[in-house]
């Protein structure tokens, strides 16, 4: 797998009388037949990030390289060929067809009147199959959904058939089964046609699933690049996103609303029962732990009830709405 | 995509020929139909032989009515696609070719000249020079709307963001229409009539060689504008877009300008500034065909607004009447109510647009 883009200590940021610097020294890889999410706070330069990276914004220093090649010295035609966007710009609405907002990703191979060539139609049905957009393909953008849209959208940067796709926030503003369909094919994309691709996502839990590698941009700017699971265990991950009212729990790859005045429960058992009380509290602004000690929360199975134990003394629930009034109502924790 | 393809391409040349026959049917009307009636039959006479009709007919016919329509088909598809290119380049349903300032432009030439008043240029002394005079308006319009022109083409190589040249190009309007002003209160009565009457607009043309000259520029204007519906289609996704699928974004903005501006700016220094066509236009051509590729755009924008000019100069000459009503006020009186239709209909600007 060879590297398709790399940086060679790369600064972001916007130029002008004060410059802002975003991002500094940064030596970043995309392989091909990988996904690589950017995960980072709002705020902290993924936009910046990822529109340097496509040739949007020239950087303030460093070098980016597109399969060996500077970019700066590649013409836009050829990097068109090399490198497709998806924008966050929401389309204005149009009587475009979706085959022909598709047909406009093959503009790069096309000669100056546009006309197509049996490859070129040959690429468009492609894309507009491999996003299953096939009965939509006649319809005009303005009728279609916002998930529709963005599939539409994803199509034609795959019709531009480039080894790199850089995706700003795919899946913002859709519900979850488009979030983790657009993902899955992604990913499918990714292995199958060996391609680079880059998202840029808010998404934690979909990018945990997802990616092959995560790029983490760092409360100082660096950005930090590994597997998932590494990133998570390291404490990076948390490093990352330091905020005061979120607490990443390792356990659940999750992040928790803690409130000020948050205490905590123990929930040693690990049935199904527990398992979503454990869910509840965590929403509720408790922290759970597994340790036998303190306030106590089991399931008894066999009278199907919650018992909660605090100081000798126990309180019971028969449903997860009276536990959370009970809880709340005694007070029933410890404090952090 | 081959059903698909085939139906669309039938419909649109479907569309495409009953728009054409419409645009016939109202040159021959417009040609027989004024001040004075001329038969269908003596119009043919006057065309096709040298002496058959009567020879005030035969003058009628090719000396006023038959420049005067060719003028409106021109000033027509002029405008529209002009029109057209500024709503692509600004994604801005409200666009027109005067957005840039460049018919105001030409405005500020032609009060240069007629309301120049000192200068030897009178309006007298321009009665007098007959053909000659409406060539010096012609190039003085011309000249007032390169100067706008070079203004903005000055600002587009500065600027990055479509939305300011805009804002720009609106505003130099603004500046050249108030000297415009300006300089028409400190004018003569007579002065301030004569620039008045071009102000409202006409598709009377003087001499065929001027209609020669404006047949070739939007002609080529036309030709250009196919040769830019490329660039034009990957526009309509915004600037980013269009950079990520290898448009040189810069040097297609200025061929847009150059293009609109050859349009436009000529078309004001022969009619005058004839407002509303190359706004509306370009709607009732998304209305009709139902797709945004400029190669049917363009054409279809240069066919309805060829038939609205015409339509609008019949209109204006009162047929049977002595009276010829303004052309500026008749686009605009017949053409708006036909948009608002359209859009209306269509329930929805955004997606009309």
């Amino acid at each position: 797998m060879g590297r398709f883009l790399h940086t060679e200590s790369l600064v972001t940021g916007y130029p002008g009388k004060n410059v802002k610097v975003i991002s500094e020294n940064l030596n970043l890889q995309l392989r091909s037949s990988e996904v690589i999410c950017l995960l980072a706070p709002n705020g902290s330069g993924k936009t910046t990030l990822v529109k340097t990276l496509s040739g949007f914004l020239t950087p303030l220093g460093g070098k980016i390289f597109l399969e060996g090649k500077e970019i700066t010295q590649i013409s836009p035609a050829k990097k068109a060929r090399m490198l497709s966007v998806v924008l966050t710009e929401r389309f204005q609405s149009s009587n475009m067809s979706v085959y022909s907002l598709v047909s406009l990703g093959r503009s790069p191979y096309t000669g100056w009147w546009g006309a197509f060539s049996r490859r070129d139609h040959h690429e468009v049905k492609l894309a507009i199959g491999e996003m299953h957009l096939e009965p939509l393909q006649s319809r005009a953008l303005s009728t279609l959904s916002d998930g529709e849209r963005q599939k539409a959208m994803i199509a034609r940067a795959l019709a531009q058939d480039t080894p790199l796709i850089m995706l700003d926030e795919p899946t913002a503003h859709l519900d979850l089964p488009n979030r983790v369909d657009i993902m899955k094919r992604l990913k499918r994309l990714a292995h199958i046609r060996k391609k680079a691709v880059l998202i840029t996502t808010h998404d934690l839990d979909l990018a945990l699933q997802t990616a092959d590698r995560l790029w983490l941009i760092m409360p100082d700017g660096s950005v930090v690049d590994g597997v998932p699971e590494d990133l998570i265990l390291n404490g990076m991950f948390e490093h990352a996103f330091q905020i005061d009212q979120a607490t990443f729990d390792r356990s659940s790859g999750r992040f928790l609303v803690t409130d000020a005045n948050c205490g905590k429960i123990a929930v040693p058992g690990a049935s199904e029962a527990e398992f979503w009380a454990r869910k509840a509290l965590q929403r509720i602004g408790l922290r759970t732990s597994e340790f036998n000690s303190g306030t106590v929360l089991k399931y008894d199975p066999d009278n199907g009830q919650y018992v909660i134990t605090k100081n000798q003394k126990s309180w019971k629930a028969g449903s997860i709405e009276k536990l959370i009034s009970i809880i709340l109502r005694e007070e029933l924790w410890d404090p952090i | 995509m081959t059903d698909n393809s085939i139906s669309y391409r039938s419909s649109w040349l479907k569309h495409f020929i009953w728009l054409f026959a419409l645009l016939v049917l109202l040159i021959i009307s417009s040609i027989m139909i004024g001040s004075v009636y001329i038969p269908l039959d003596q119009i043919w006479l006057a065309i096709w032989s040298a002496s058959g009709a009567d020879p005030t007919w035969q003058s009628i016919i090719w000396d006023i009515r038959m420049p005067r329509a060719l003028t409106a088909v021109l000033a027509g598809v002029s405008l529209s696609v002009a029109g057209l290119h500024m709503q692509t380049l600004f994604r801005n349903p409200l666009a027109g070719p005067s957005v840039l300032g460049i018919t105001s432009g030409a405005s500020l030439g032609v009060a240069f000249l007629v309301l120049g008043g000192g200068f030897a240029t009178g309006i007298y002394a321009l009665q007098q020079l007959g053909v000659t005079a409406h060539w010096l308006v012609f190039i003085f319009a011309f000249l007032g709307a390169t100067v706008v022109l070079f203004i903005i083409l000055f600002v587009s190589f500065r600027v990055t963001d479509n939305v300011v040249l805009l804002i720009v190009g609106i505003m130099v309007g603004n500046i050249t229409l108030s000297l415009v002003s300006i300089w028409q209160y400190f004018s003569a009565p007579e002065a301030i009539r004569d620039f008045l009457i071009w102000t409202f607009g006409s598709f009377d043309s003087v001499s065929w060689s001027m209609i020669n000259i404006f047949f070739w520029v939007a002609m080529s204007g036309f030709i250009l504008s196919m040769i830019l519906s490329k660039i034009l289609n990957t526009m309509l996704l915004g600037d980013q877009y269009a950079i990520s699928m290898g448009v040189h974004v810069r040097r297609a903005r200025v061929s847009i300008i150059l293009v609109t501006a050859l349009l436009a700016g000529v078309t004001t220094a022969f009619c005058g500034p004839i407002g509303f066509v190359g706004i509306a236009v370009p709607h009732l051509a998304r209305a009709i065909i139902r797709d945004t590729d400029h190669k049917l755009m363009i054409p279809f924008s240069a066919l309805i607004g060829a038939i609205i000019a015409v339509f609008c100069d019949i209109i204006a000459q009162l047929p049977g009447s002595q009276y010829t009503l303004p052309i500026n006020a008749i686009t605009a009186l017949i053409g708006s109510p036909v948009v608002i239709m359209v859009i209306l209909g269509s329930k929805n600007l955004k997606g009309a647009f």
